[in-house]
């Protein structure tokens, strides 16, 4: 099982070392929860995309322009020349 | 050789449509930054993607395309994770249930002819691009890529050399590039690769140590970026200087090496669900078939009819088989003027050499084919010489002209009027007395002579072969 800071590493969210016994408690309680659906014998069922019997709709391949530059920048919180601004970000 | 080198391929392919995977915003090109973008790829809230068809369809293609089997039903599952160049937070993709399932490709190399298995081929979303602006402290997003339809194919560990990657590599731009799912220009980011490269000895069957070299844009720097790592490897295991850990590295072009991508942390977790707002896409036999029934000619298919129908040897077939665009060059001008040698050989010896010159690839070169024809016949009618067809095909190709307007305005049609020509023969021979004097002494080489002051005479334009017949019977009475 994946310790406390595997999850503070994968939410990007820190936590104190107080958070980190409650959320523990927490967490564990959950996954004893979901332990009991490894009981249930599920092979041969198909996974549940959605609970509506339906097929997806398709689109053609037509280009259409939907909203201008300046709207879809207008939510953004920064801009900088038409791009979108954020925090410098390096993967 | 001691030890073996074993790989897979990771390769993204761009599909050709003109709208993206799950909005109608534009695929295209070049287009200023944040021009292509709405709120379904821009990912806000309580907007709703709509899948595709024709994108489905480019991905059923591919996959009739490399022996696979299509799969009934598909589904589209998200994939989490932190970072910006996708703004919804994940990326749609396809875990549980890709479109295409156990294909192969069969490649062909100095070694002889090999197959290469898919794993599968699943569709996903283009990412967006990133500026880091080291000046501002920021990073820039521009998301007209997000969201444009990619296939990744996805092949077994099955290649022992860079030949082998290349010539699957090769292969694949010719299957996919002929049956328009995409322009796979490498140079574009509209075909790229992952290389996944581990080292054994030879005749061991435990795998080495693994590592992936991500993001592989040319075919040059592919085969560079193999034979360093597996060198990298064979020392590592030769000297035990370096120890070997399972990563992801880049490909330093300039420098010539890999080196490591630190920072994805350990504890990465996807988190794959399916997308509950995009419904099981259902492909019956039906639409198979229909694609299928549509599929166009294979570079093998047109190999084979240019070199067995239409007679053309086989290296000028290889030429032209081997780019989509010079195919369509060939075909189009053949309509117009129906002597296939001629077209090849224009297009393989004068088309290409002047691309050359620009330096634009044979996928570059654009002209409009019905002049090109026009022109072609003009030279094998013999209405011009060669050498004034060569200088009309750069007008062709800058200036747009129309050949046979351009020919009879600056009248540079070649001069068929034996009269003329003989008249002009014989006024060459009276005044070049000493010449003829040589040539009655057994000098052969005069000959040449009096064809070059003939043809000053008329302008650089008479046939050639006319002059040498009619030169060669006056110097016979003489
Ligand atoms: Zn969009």
């Amino acid at each position: 099982m994946p310790n406390i800071e595997d999850y503070e590493a994968m939410t990007k969210i820190s936590l104190s070392e107080d958070e980190k016994t409650i959320v523990s408690g927490y967490m564990n309680m959950l996954l004893d929860s979901f332990k009991k659906l490894e009981d249930t014998d599920v092979s041969g069922v198909v996974p549940l995309i959605s609970v509506l019997d339906v097929k997806s709709p398709m689109r053609d391949d037509v280009a259409i322009k939907t909203i201008s530059r300046e709207e879809l920048l207008s939510n953004a919180p920064e801009q900088h020349d038409a791009y979108f601004q954020v925090p410098r970000t390096v993967d | 050789m001691k030890y073996e080198t074993i790989m897979g391929l990771e390769v993204h392919v761009e599909l050709a449509t003109k709208s993206k995977l799950f909005c109608a915003c534009s695929t295209e090109f070049g287009s200023d930054v944040n021009e292509n973008v709405c709120p379904v790829c821009a990912g806000m809230p309580g907007t709703s993607p709509m899948v595709n068809r024709k994108a489905i369809e480019l991905a059923i293609t591919a996959g009739l395309l490399t022996n696979s089997e299509i799969s009934p039903r598909i589904t589209f599952d998200k994939k989490n994770y932190f970072y910006p160049d996708l703004p919804a937070g994940y990326q749609l993709t396809q875990l549980f249930a890709p479109i295409c399932k156990n294909g192969w490709v069969e490649i062909e190399t100095d070694a002889g002819k090999k197959k290469i298995n898919l794993v599968q081929i699943h569709l996903e979303e283009d990412a967006g691009k990133l500026i880091h602006d080291d000046w501002m402290d920021t990073t820039l997003i521009d998301f007209n890529r997000a969201s444009v339809p990619l296939i990744e194919i996805v092949t077994r560990p099955d290649f022992r050399s860079a030949e082998e990657v290349v010539a699957f590599l090769e292969k694949l731009r010719s299957l996919l590039s002929f049956a328009d799912v995409s322009d796979c220009k490498m140079q574009e980011g509209s075909m790229r690769c992952d290389i996944n490269l581990s080292v054994r000895e030879k005749g061991s069957d435990k795998l080495g140590t693994r590592t992936e070299i991500k993001n592989m844009n040319s075919l040059k720097a592919i085969a560079a970026a193999i034979s360093y790592e597996s060198q990298r490897h064979i020392d590592a295991l030769e000297t035990g200087e370096e120890v070997l850990v399972q990563e992801t590295r880049r490909w330093d072009d300039s420098i010539g090496a890999t080196f490591s991508m630190r920072g994805k942390e350990d504890a990465t977790d996807y988190r794959y669900c399916p997308d509950p707002d995009i419904m099981p896409v259902f492909i019956d036999d039906e639409w198979i078939d229909a694609v299928r029934s549509n599929l166009p000619e294979t570079a093998q298919d047109k190999f084979i009819r240019l070199t067995q129908k239409l007679g053309l040897p086989e290296y000028d077939s290889e030429i032209i088989t081997r780019s989509k665009n010079l195919s369509n060059i060939f075909d189009e001008t053949l309509q117009y003027y129906n002597n296939p040698k001629e077209v090849a050989n224009w297009i393989i010896v004068e088309l290409l050499s002047i691309a050359k010159g620009d330096n634009k690839g044979e996928d570059d070169v654009r002209i409009d084919c019905q002049k090109f024809a026009k022109l072609i016949e003009l030279v094998d009618g013999r209405t011009i010489n060669r050498n004034v067809g060569k200088k009309i095909l750069s007008l062709i190709l800058e200036e747009g002209i129309d050949p046979v307007e351009y020919v009879e305005k600056n009248k540079l049609g070649m001069i068929n009027d034996t009269s003329l020509i003989s008249s002009t023969i014989q006024e060459v021979l009276s005044e070049n007395p000493k010449a003829l004097e040589e040539y009655k002494a057994g000098s052969k080489k005069v000959h040449g002579f009096f064809v070059g002051q003939i043809m000053r005479k008329l302008g650089g334009k008479a046939n050639p072969q006319i002059i040498n017949k009619l030169l060669t019977e006056a110097l016979k009475e003489i």
